[in-house]
């Protein structure tokens, strides 16, 4: 017996009429759309732009993570973007006036075979070679550092003290809210259904929603899980799909966690949020197809288990929801961001393998600039998606969950 | 001096939180919830999600079409009896 | 601390006079129970050494430790709660204290201090592995519309497993100080149905797995958390029956401790515990009525039952002590004292797992419940059904027949699947 979930309506919140035409269509309302939109607004204040998703802000990714925000990555592509991805989420609350309650605890990542402890030691002598602030521990350090921590089966950790977590959704709220202050049209349960083209199937043309159709010159997919589907209305096949993670939080407890625990080996990953709760993930290669965001009992078990497993005294607390959300996974484990060559207008800000939340304040800002002045930051070429014809692919090992 | 009226007590969202979420333009019962953050304590909204519903319909919001998701499990459970519900007997269809 | 071997720790802390068991997270309000029934925060304690325990749900032991949370001093005085009196129209939390960066850090980092619950248990619980169940068909909840659909549908041949949270069944019907009249027009007294409805399900065949709260349903299973472990159940059928409960009322000082639903003051007197000794009723119904009474017969002072309206708001600290009460046409409001106020809302069914399994769940312009059949329970999920007061539904006799219907519809449905596959090998019904 397969339990179905029936879809209700979804509530048509139409506080303005759709404009007719734009400069910009940013399709996708999550982090990475609106953190686009803004910079676009601030940069060219002429431009007329719109952010269009189909639900609630915080629907999709953007409100269903953790809030993890690291820079410790192996690639230096990754390294230098998230150093100013951090950089710009300290500077949050104070230059957007909305509380993110960005905590910088550090990242643990654990290692527990020689090899594992081999490859965290080459990734954190890249990161230090970019000036982090990451270095290599060994046991009683981070038993020191983490008391409740089992370290018998420890070899050895890296640990960057600015590493931080962040609560997701006033995040996207104070995004969203200088988007409005800048004269950005934000409109949410508008639907995409289709995607027009002119001159014979090379440039954009317009946008048809559920509300009506916009003609404009330019659309960004920013849908995380959902661009596949998007890139489909105009006949491109994005390699990219969606992969549930699921995820699930604790009873709140009185703050003793410091850092966020990761362990790459099983993707276990957990941190204790300002409320106090234990928030954490793993992964789970035996997910259903396509973009499913149920919950189910062979997480629960897979993330106890091993979750009990790294702190024994969590056994006695217990599990108060667990929810879920779509990585958008790509075949090297890198984005897949810019242009397209086969059709004008049509501008990729996805693929994010499931760290599109943290990296959104700094592509945000190059993705703009880019747009604005042509000329961009070099990952719009070295992670286009031009790589999967030519061959050329980026590889990222550190993704966690 | 008058109190609070508090709709969500695992989180002390008062009803003044949900109007102003409202007036701000989160229209949705959803939206809301993540605004005020009711629902989201120890109960999960078990208390308070009819009446938040009710109060952001008489405030000009949307007539919810569906409650706020209902995540499992239902009661806190604890982890160490969550462990190991992944191993399933192999004569186990 | 005196109790009575078994009994709930918040009764027996009710039974001493005592309702403020705790504080709130932001404002650090004082708190007490509101549900006795495992749907509400207010209760939670910490008991020998495991933080946050639900003690309306938590058996009394002898030399059992129990202590209060998230406090500095105790639950009746607690210094935090300066919080509530510096932010007496509300703390903006989204935007307090981000004009300058500095200023901002500070405040996080007291604001990390002082939020959570309770502390990290002292002791460790050792894993225990999950058991397993397989039926036919599986009817979550033990109150009259579980039972019926239970029985019904033992008797139409399947095998049925009933799953019930606390330690006996009857649910509503066993706490409710009154007559009613069953499905034969006979007036009893409500544990006498909730009794006789038991021993039909015994008879029948049901397999009754008391101390067994349904806590997810997913795909293909149904999770139950009994006390030291959890049970996962396949079954091909599921019946829905888990009720409802009263949820909050909104006005001033509503949540203090003392106030208290209806149904969670008969629970009381079921126990043997008085409520109050001058106890305000607010909402109007059935329940209110009831308690009305059996707190009169017990030698209490009833004041009202109010209609919602006129009440604008409780007042007392750390416990309510009085409520202000504009009477319909009256120019000003009272103050009348009391000791504990009694309040019936529109009953919010639990939809939660009937959603999960896939019924639609409906907003009655008052509460959400589960869209069902009025006469078998039938919902948008097909071989998921839902009775009784989780779809919205009220009165006895209506329910149970609901009920039955389910469990009927549930059972022939098993037959006629059985005999289209008689002869094949397997398949899924």
């Amino acid at each position: 017996m397969t339990a179905r979930r029936a879809q209700p309506p979804l509530a048509l919140t139409t506080v303005a009429a759709l404009p007719d035409a734009a400069d910009v269509v940013v399709v996708g309302g999550g982090i990475m759309g609106l953190a686009t939109a803004y910079h676009l607004a601030r940069l060219d204040p002429a431009r007329r732009i719109v952010v269009l998703d189909k639900t609630y802000l915080c629907g999709g990714a953007s409100g269903r993570n953790g809030g993890g925000v690291r820079a410790q990555w192996s690639s230096e592509t990754n390294i230098r973007l998230m150093k100013e991805s951090v950089r710009l989420c300290a500077e949050f609350a104070t230059e957007m006036r909305i509380n993110v309650w960005f905590r910088q605890g550090g990242y643990l990542f654990v290692a527990r075979t020689e090899s594992r402890a081999r490859e965290l030691a080459a990734s954190v002598e890249l990161q230090r070679a970019h000036g982090l602030r990451t270095r290599m521990i060994g046991p009683s350090d981070a038993k020191k550092l983490v008391p409740e921590l089992d370290t018998r089966t420890l070899v050895a950790a890296s640990f960057n003290p600015d590493d931080g977590v962040v609560f997701p959704w006033p995040f996207v709220w104070g995004y969203a809210r200088a988007c409005e202050q800048h004269g950005v049209a934000l409109h949410t349960f508008t639907e995409v259904t289709a995607l027009e083209t002119d001159g014979g199937g090379k440039r954009i043309a317009a946008v048809v929603t559920n509300r009506g159709t916009i003609r404009t010159p330019l659309v960004v997919n920013a849908t995380g899980a959902w661009s596949p589907e998007i890139a489909r209305l105009v006949d491109i096949a994005l390699p990219n799909h969606p992969h549930r993670h699921e995820i699930c939080s604790t009873e709140p407890l009185k703050p003793f966690l410091r850092p966020l625990v990761a362990d790459l080996a099983s993707g276990l990953y957990f941190s204790q949020s300002m409320r106090g709760e234990i928030v954490g993930g793993i992964s789970n290669e035996n997910v259903p197809d396509g973009l499913d965001q149920r919950s189910s009992i062979d997480f629960l078990g897979l993330y106890a288990s091993a979750l009990v497993e790294a702190m024994p005294v969590l056994g006695a607390v217990r599990v108060l929801r667990q929810w879920a959300g779509c990585y958008d996974i790509t075949p090297d484990g890198s984005p897949i961001v810019g242009f397209i060559d086969e059709l004008d207008g049509f501008y990729q800000l996805c693929g994010f393998m499931g760290h599109g939340f943290m990296m959104a304040p700094i592509m945000g800002k190059l993705a703009a600039e880019h747009l604005v002045s042509g000329k961009g930051d070099p990952v719009f070429d070295k992670w286009n998606f031009r790589r999967f014809r030519t061959g050329e692919l980026v590889h990222e090992t550190m993704i966690l969950g | 001096m008058s109190d609070k009226v508090i709709l969500c007590r695992c989180e002390d969202v008062s009803a003044h939180d949900v109007e102003e979420a409202v007036a701000r333009g989160y229209r949705d019962l959803e939206s809301v919830k993540r605004f005020t953050g009711f629902g989201t304590g120890w109960c999960q909204g078990k208390q308070c999600v009819a009446l938040c519903a009710r109060l952001i319909v008489a405030a000009g919001g949307e007539i919810p079409t569906a409650p706020i998701t209902p995540r499992p499990p239902f009661h806190p459970v604890p982890l160490a009896h969550l462990a190991g519900l992944h191993r399933r007997q192999k004569d186990e269809p | 601390m005196p109790a009575i071997a078994g009994e709930p720790v918040a009764v027996a802390l009710a039974a001493s006079g005592r309702y403020v068991l705790a504080r709130s997270v932001k404002y650090h309000r004082p708190r007490g129970p509101v549900c006795f029934s495992g749907r509400c925060d207010g209760c939670l304690m910490r008991i020998d050494g495991i933080a946050n325990v639900m003690t309306c749900r938590a058996p009394a032991r002898d030399g059992m430790h129990v202590e209060t949370q998230n406090v500095i001093g105790t639950a009746e005085s607690d210094l935090l709660s300066a919080t509530d009196w510096f932010f007496p129209g509300g703390m903006n939390h989204h935007e307090m204290f981000t004009a300058n960066k500095l200023v901002n850090r500070a405040m996080q980092q007291v604001a990390r201090r002082i939020a959570g619950v309770g502390e990290l248990p002292t002791r460790l619980v050792p894993d225990s592995p999950p058991r397993d169940a397989r039926c036919d068909v599986l009817v979550i909840g033990g109150g009259p519309a579980g039972l019926a659909a239970a029985t019904q549908a033992a008797r139409g041949g399947a095998d049925t497993i009933l799953l019930e949270e606390t330690g006996e069944t009857g649910g509503q019907l066993l706490c409710f100080p009154g007559g009613v009249v069953d499905e034969r027009e006979r007036e009893l007294n409500a544990p006498a149905v909730a009794a006789e409805l038991t021993r039909d399900a015994e008879s029948a065949g049901v397999r009754i797995l008391l101390r067994h709260g349904a806590v997810g349903v997913y795909d293909d299973e149904v999770l139950a958390h009994a006390k030291d472990h959890v049970l996962r159940v396949r079954a091909k059928r599921i019946v829905v029956a888990t009720g409802s409960h009263e949820g909050a009322m909104a006005f001033e000082g509503a949540d203090l401790p003392g106030v208290l639903g209806v149904r969670a003051a008969c629970a009381l007197l079921r126990h043997g515990v008085l409520p109050g000794e001058r106890v305000a009723i607010v909402g109007t119904g059935v329940w209110s009525d009831a308690l009305a009474r059996a707190l009169r017969a017990r030698g209490a002072e009833v004041l009202g039952p109010f209609a919602a309206a006129e009440v604008t708001r409780a007042r007392g600290r750390p416990a309510v002590r009085a409520i202000d009460v504009t009477r319909d046409g009256a120019a000003a409001s009272e103050r009348l004292a009391c000791d504990c106020v009694a309040t019936a809302p529109p009953p919010s069914p639990d939809y939660e797992l009937a959603e999960q399994a896939g019924a639609t769940v409906v907003f009655s312009g008052e509460a959400f419940g589960v869209s069902a059949a009025s006469d078998d329970g039938a919902t948008s999920a097909a071989h998921v059904f839902a009775v009784g007061e989780c779809t919205g539904a009220s009165g006895l006799r209506t329910m149970l027949a609901q009920a039955r219907g389910a469990g009927e519809r549930a059972a022939r449905s098993l037959r006629a699947a059985a005999h289209a596959t008689t002869g094949a090998e397997g398949g899924d019904v």
